[in-house]
């Protein structure tokens, strides 16, 4: 189908100093977990994105020296030749659709312990590094400033020889030297370097201009900036110092990078904040400068995008997490088919591969990070291997991506669920506050399933053991997923909390199913990622008198990790939540509920009417366990939280890969592709 | 020299199995930050170890399937004969010396969230893994049980392929599948796993089994076992169910290499248990078995050693820490020259390379780790490079082992010194409670300074800039320390915290020094580490009224990394300190402060007479900058270098400040670096 004429706009393209893109679609740069930990993987996964369609394809920050090593992060690194062959092949990958390939070069200053080069980190002013590390960055002397100069004229021409388009100056996220001396709260010098905004801003002008000196005949040079810091008057504002600085040096690079800072506030999550949240930040920018303007908002809508570019907001759509969940989301603008798109759902669970240093993850799209090492692509799929029929049971995020990925194989599929409506887990977790957007998880789902004739999905479907054989499919899949626990039972409470009596114990199931508490509750978190912190909220949104309880020392604590943790317990406290951390809870009864310090043991007693229990979730394994009675059961598999309850994001990948395995023979050993350490020769030849 | 006739008992051979170990000095498995990552960085410590005279050197844990794995945390891997190079890369440096190799292959259950290989955990029932993520384990069934067997025997067969002389059975610090089967708070399985000690004891004896039938004709069969959990009725004890594992299997292994678990119950630091703190716990397991036995406690000397064969509690010296921070200790007493040895001083901070993914680091030896990439030998120094004298201002942990290190080159090393005695921070620190055995960091290059005649160290030697340049040294280097800062400057503070001029203010450089503080006390601790712990710990236990504030969620926050944060907040709580967490010290008046939440900026207000804010330091320079500007212009030629060192440079760990001393000598007279100050080794590219 021919693109729809209203979506033209996003299609022109758009020159960038000495080069051009073919069109409005930009990767900004994003960190991925993979960079040189895991090159073909990062190299691969970039090219994808260029295939689906981005005329920019950048990287994640690059490292360009060892005084600013990030280590363990896997980001990517340029410190001295032996580095170039792998950025190159990213380039080569991203050349052979025609797009752009950028990069970002950064000396993160104190923002790296340099855990791995264990020499002194830098700073304007000598200050601890930003990680809880015992280490401090020591001040930058003029010699010092001169060297990084030189590292980064350095870099600009290795990345210039990788085969680079476009090479960024970063000031953004604080997460570059450059932007600390930028900062009054952290350049505390009083030389040339310090003072004034334009003492402050000196060294980003210099090593713009030492850039464009250096490759500007041939590269763009881009500026990441953060306009606003979100910090009021501490900090950097878009009325203030963020639009003087532009002022200052609007002309300067080919191309405007803004969005706000930190990271956390400019990957906000959907929890939080919606699309297009930055414009009222950014919006100004284009009004300073007339080099092209690229700007963020976690945007999937094709029709908001045509409004940012002809209201004069942006020239180029920027996008990380909408690239990541759906990397050929420009090309389906283009083939007239944006129904397609896989969208975003802003949960943030790419940000935790690089948190964790482990290759990036994503809820919607379980082909991210597999590209390379699994061979699996987000728009194509290997045809049926036979005429064999499926029966799936349960269509929530595994049992749905499962039926759809084989319906795109060509298998006959049928999907069966007992609720009334699909989505098992994903339907009932958007409705709690702030969530709406997961449901996209399963809407994009039976969109594409509603369009293949080969697949039939059944509601109010309960199925049994009896039911399913007579069914008679080739084969079946157990996608019944998981109920949380009524006993406590979890990481700090192997054996379950006693009960002494029974007690109004509600579990997250029966609060999202619609159960109302009874008097003060009692919520034990003891799971650490959002399901808590997000009862907690619902019931005290709906005026109960709640006290969560967790053995971690802050609300839901794995969300540091996709970086709301610090908004989560913030609501809380705003709502007047009671927060007990550093507690286990051992026991129940008489109306009141026994805690117990992690590290004193000492106990007391708070009072509670209703207990709710966030601990662990059983696998709903009922099915299979019957079926295994049979004696002559059909084949079958159990996937997803069925098997091991994870997280969405699991449950998807769980059901894609299943699709991806059916009738393939199976993997003998490691399942997927690695490339080890090159031994170095000893001694040295 | 030759060496004391009552340490022989220490080098007598000991069969284990098939093999035989050259001498009881046993390298246990230990972590270390580099394993698959940085593989010849692995493999060059290791086989300095054995030149170092260790008899038997292993690998840290190695896991054995890509659906047990711990990424980001970097330890060894045998998922596939891809892996086998690396690993025999360090089995060939270990043999070189004479010594075994040991592997210990390992498969992590639920203590392992398979982030990079996205495989589902399992282990003995459903459960939510051990680390705090959204990841649960799956119950194995019998099919689960056999593959987990085949993974063992894989492993054994490509360790055998590799190289290795032992192989373990790992079942130790409540962190493998296998330990994990033993609990019966893990295991709640109806089956023959399950149940009965001796059910639940099955899968552990299977897998020995298995690996012995495939490797044990040419590898000793090692096991690990914590015998002891440290939580009386509901783990293992030394009494009842360790010692019953123990009568069960013991004459199956060729070996036994047994601690107390978890991981910082074994690892203890200084602060916290003395050297030979698990004896009481280990002590029955020879009178069970026959075998060998191997036990640890952080071993530094040679006499202990000596009365742990004799007393019939061991056979085998087990040690991690001490071969880290001198990997020549056995080679030291062989030669007769044991007051060489550089003892480890309990402090972790080798744990915090596994912990931070980054290779390890040892505040006693600061080479450990650079073998390979920089090429640092602990033993060995080139000489140098020119007939040229140095000052070194400042004797505290930079200042001496620069010193050291330049000594041990022949340089003419002048060390002049403002305080009346060595150590600088280490001298103060040791005696904070419990970190008296850090002293040796100060001790260990004392001595070994005083036995060069190259090396001259002046007390009571505060130098000016004048006097610097008078004394016309080839070359000075600035070690003067750091000061704690009192303006409140820090992390969560970029600007000096808004103060009133009578506020009582000691720094923790202040209370060390002996000035009184009047109570009640607030420390705020935005440093993390261990100094405002410490300073609570000291105030209270002197009797004053205490509140610790910081803006982290738990006291001491990064010694998570070195393990002792449980045992630190714990110890303040059962002392009476009070505990502010999550908040700020955004204001000081003269009685009182004023905390904003981290959260939701709520303010409220302390009482406090004295406040201690423990949130960064600054760089003792001021010498160095009046060289430097005495120098601008004058006519004297001046040293040909000036160099800061340690903390005066950027104050950081007492390890940093011994490796920036150890890096200086190093690098002194030596061709500058252009580029990159090491090698590296970067994956490999795959040809598509």
């Amino acid at each position: 189908m021919a693109r729809d004429p209203r979506y033209d706009v996003l299609f022109e393209p758009v020159k960038i100093g000495p080069v051009t893109a073919r069109n409005r679609f930009y990767q900004v740069p994003h960190c991925n977990g993979m960079g040189r930990g895991y090159p073909s993987s990062m190299a691969e996964m970039r090219r994808v994105k260029a295939e689906g369609g981005w005329a920019v394809v950048c990287t994640e920050e690059v490292e360009i020296h060892p005084s600013g090593d990030n280590s363990p992060w896997a980001g990517g690194r340029l410190w001295d030749d032996q580095d170039i062959p792998i950025l190159a092949r990213m380039c080569d990958g991203i050349h052979e659709f025609g797009s752009l390939a950028g990069i970002e070069l950064n000396h993160s200053g104190r923002m790296a312990a340099n855990r791995y080069s264990r020499e002194a980190p830098l700073a304007p002013s000598p200050i601890p590094v930003s990680s809880h590390d015992p280490v401090q960055a020591r001040a930058m002397d003029k010699s010092d400033i001169r060297a990084l100069r030189a590292w980064h004229r350095a870099a600009a021409l290795r990345a210039q020889r990788a085969g680079f388009d476009v090479v960024y100056v970063y000031a953004g996220h604080h997460l570059s030297t450059i932007a600390h001396f930028l900062s009054r709260r952290h350049n505390h010098r009083s030389d040339e370097y310090g003072g004034s905004l334009e003492n402050r801003a000196r060294l980003f002008r210099e090593v713009l201009e030492d850039t464009i000196e250096a490759v500007g005949d041939t590269c763009a040079v881009a500026v990441r900036f953060s306009v606003d810091e979100l910090l009021g008057p501490d900090g950097i504002t878009r009325d203030g110092e963020g639009r003087e600085l532009i002022e200052m040096l609007g002309e300067l690079p080919d191309l405007w990078d803004v969005n706000i800072s930190d990271w956390a506030n400019d990957s906000a999550t959907s929890r939080f904040k919606s699309e297009g949240f930055q414009t009222d930040y950014i919006s100004f920018v284009k009004s300073v400068t007339t080099k092209p303007v690229v700007g963020v908002g976690r945007f999937t809508s094709p029709d908001t995008m045509v409004s940012l570019i002809k209201n004069g907001i942006v020239d180029f759509i920027g996008a990380a997490r909408p690239s990541i969940a759906d990397p050929f989301l420009p090309r389906k603008i283009e083939e007239g088919r944006p129904e397609d798109i896989r969208e975003c759902i802003g949960c943030n669970v790419c940000v935790s591969g690089d948190q964790h240093f482990v290759p990036i993850r994503c809820t919607q799209n379980p082909t991210m990070g597999e590209e390379w090492r699994r061979g699996w692509h987000p728009d194509r799929i290997a045809p049926k291997a036979s005429d064999k029929s499926v029966l799936i049971v349960g269509a929530g995020p595994a049992g749905l991506e499962a039926a759809r990925a084989l319906g795109e194989r060509g298998y006959q599929v049928t999907i069966a669920d007992e609720a009334d409506r699909a989505g098992g887990r994903v339907a009932q977790e958007a409705r709690l506050p702030g969530l709406s957007e997961w449901g996209r998880v399963a809407d994009h789902r039976l969109y594409r399933i509603s369009q293949m004739a080969n697949v039939d999905l059944f509601c109010e479907s309960e199925m049994t053991a009896a039911t399913i054989t007579e069914f008679g499919a080739d084969h079946v899949v157990l996608a019944t997923g998981s109920t949380w626990t009524r006993d406590g039972r979890g990481r700090a409470n192997p054996a379950g909390i006693a009960v002494l009596e029974d007690k109004h114990i509600l579990t997250p199931d029966d609060i999202m199913s619609g159960a109302a508490p009874e008097g003060p509750v009692v919520l034990f978190d003891d799971d650490h990622y959002y399901m808590g912190g997000l009862i907690a909220e619902k019931l005290r949104n709906a005026g109960h008198d709640v006290t969560l309880v967790t053995p971690a020392t802050e609300v839901s604590a794995w969300t540091v990790d996709t970086l709301e943790q610090h908004a989560i317990q913030s609501r809380l406290m705003a709502l007047g939540v009671g927060i007990v951390t550093a507690h286990n809870m051992t026991g129940l009864s008489d109306g009141a509920a026994t805690l117990r310090c992690i590290y004193s043991g000492q106990t007391r007693q708070i009072v509670c009417s209703t207990f709710i229990p966030v601990t662990m979730r059983m696998p709903r394994d009922d099915l299979a366990r019957a079926l295994r009675k049979l004696d002559n059961p059909p084949p079958f598999a159990v996937i997803g939280d069925a098997l091991a309850p994870g997280t969405i994001a699991a449950a998807v990948h769980a059901g894609h890969q299943f699709a991806r395995e059916f009738g393939e023979p199976p993997a003998d050993g490691v399942s997927f592709r690695r490339e080890l350490i090159e031994l170095g020769q000893w001694p040295a030849t | 020299m030759p060496r004391d006739s009552r340490y022989d008992i220490l080098f007598e051979p000991v069969q284990i199995g098939p093999v035989t170990a050259p001498n009881r000095f046993y390298q246990v498995p230990h972590c270390n930050g580099m394993g698959h990552q940085y593989p010849s960085s692995m493999a060059e410590m290791r086989g300095v170890k054995a030149e170092g005279g260790w008899g038997v050197v292993n690998t840290e844990e190695v896991e054995i399937s890509h659906t047990s794995e711990l990424s980001g945390v970097i330890e060894s891997r045998l998922w596939d004969d891809a892996d086998i190079p690396v690993l025999a890369k360090m089995v060939d440096k270990i043999h070189a010396h004479g010594a075994l190799a040991g592997i210990e292959p390992a498969h992590l259950g639920a203590g392992a969230a398979n982030n990079y290989s996205r495989e589902i955990p399992m282990g003995p029932s459903a459960r939510p893994i051990d680390l705090m993520e959204p990841v649960h384990t799956r119950a194995m069934d019998k099919a689960d049980i056999r593959a987990f067997r085949k993974m063992h025997v894989d492993a054994a067969l490509r360790s055998k392929k590799a190289g290795f002389d032992i192989i373990y059975v790992y079942a130790g610090h409540d962190m493998t599948t296998l330990m994990h089967f033993l609990s019966h708070t893990r295991n709640d399985r109806t089956d023959e796993y399950g149940g009965s000690l001796e059910n639940r004891v099955r899968l552990l004896r299977e897998v020995l089994e298995d690996t012995k039938e495939a490797v044990g004709d040419t590898c000793a069969i090692a096991i690990r076992l914590a015998v002891d959990e440290l939580k009386g009725e509901d783990g293992i004890s030394a009494k009842v169910q360790g010692r019953e594992i123990v009568e069960m299997l013991a004459e199956l292994p060729d070996l036994w290499d047994v601690n107390v678990s978890g991981w910082e119950n074994d690892s203890a630091p200084s602060r916290f248990s003395e050297e030979g703190f698990q004896n009481d716990y280990i002590r029955f397991v020879k009178s069970v078995t026959s075998k060998p036995v191997v036990g640890v406690g952080r071993f530094t000397s040679p006499d202990t050693m000596v009365s742990m064969i004799k007393g019939g509690v061991m056979d085998l010296i087990g040690a991690a820490r001490p071969s880290i921070a001198d990997p020549f200790l056995p080679k030291k007493i062989a030669e007769g020259r044991i007051e060489d040895i550089r003892e480890c001083i309990g402090c972790n901070i080798c744990v915090t390379g596994d912990f931070l993914c980054a290779p390890m680091r040892c505040t006693q030896n600061p080479t450990m780790g650079e073998e390979w990439r920089k090429g640092w030998h602990p033993e060995r120094i080139a000489p140098k490079s020119a007939d040229e004298s140095v000052l070194v201002v400042g004797a505290g942990p930079a200042g001496l082992e620069a010193a050291r290190a330049l000594g041990q080159r022949g340089y003419d090393v002048t060390l002049a010194e403002a305080g009346n005695k060595v150590g600088g921070r280490v001298a103060v620190e040791s005696d904070l409670p419990g970190l008296s055995q850090w002293r040796r960091v100060a001790d260990y290059r004392e001595y070994q300074i005083s036995q060069m005649p190259n090396v001259n160290l002046y007390l009571n030697s505060a130098l000016t800039a004048e006097q610097v340049l008078e004394f016309e040294a080839d070359h000075v280097a600035i070690v003067t320390g750091s000061k704690w800062a009192a303006n409140g400057i820090g992390r969560t503070n970029r600007l000096a915290i808004p103060t009133i001029a009578d506020a009582t203010i000691l720094t923790p450089d202040d209370i060390c020094a002996g000035k009184p503080a009047t109570g009640p006390v607030i420390v705020f601790d935005d440093d993390y580490y261990y100094m405002g712990g410490l300073m609570a710990e000291k105030l209270r236990m002197e009797g004053h009224e205490v509140t610790y504030v910081t803006p982290a969620a738990d006291v001491s926050h990064w010694t998570h990394n070195t393990m002792e944060q449980g045992r630190i907040q714990t110890r303040l709580m059962e002392l009476g300190v009070n505990i502010v967490p999550l908040h700020n010290l955004v204001g000081i008046d003269a009685d009182s402060v004023e905390l904003a939440c981290m959260y939701t900026d709520r303010r409220q207000t302390l009482a406090c007479r004295t406040l201690v804010p423990v949130t960064m330091r600054d760089p003792v320079a001021k010498l160095f900058r009046e060289i430097t500007t005495a120098q601008d212009g004058a006519e004297r030629a001046g040293p040909r270098s000036l160099s800061l060192i340690g903390d005066c440079l950027a104050p950081g760990t007492i390890a940093a400040a011994v490796y920036g001393g150890h890096r200086y000598a190093r690098e002194l007279g030596e061709p500058p670096f252009d580029g990159v100050p090491f090698r590296r080794e970067l994956p490999l590219l795959a040809a598509d």
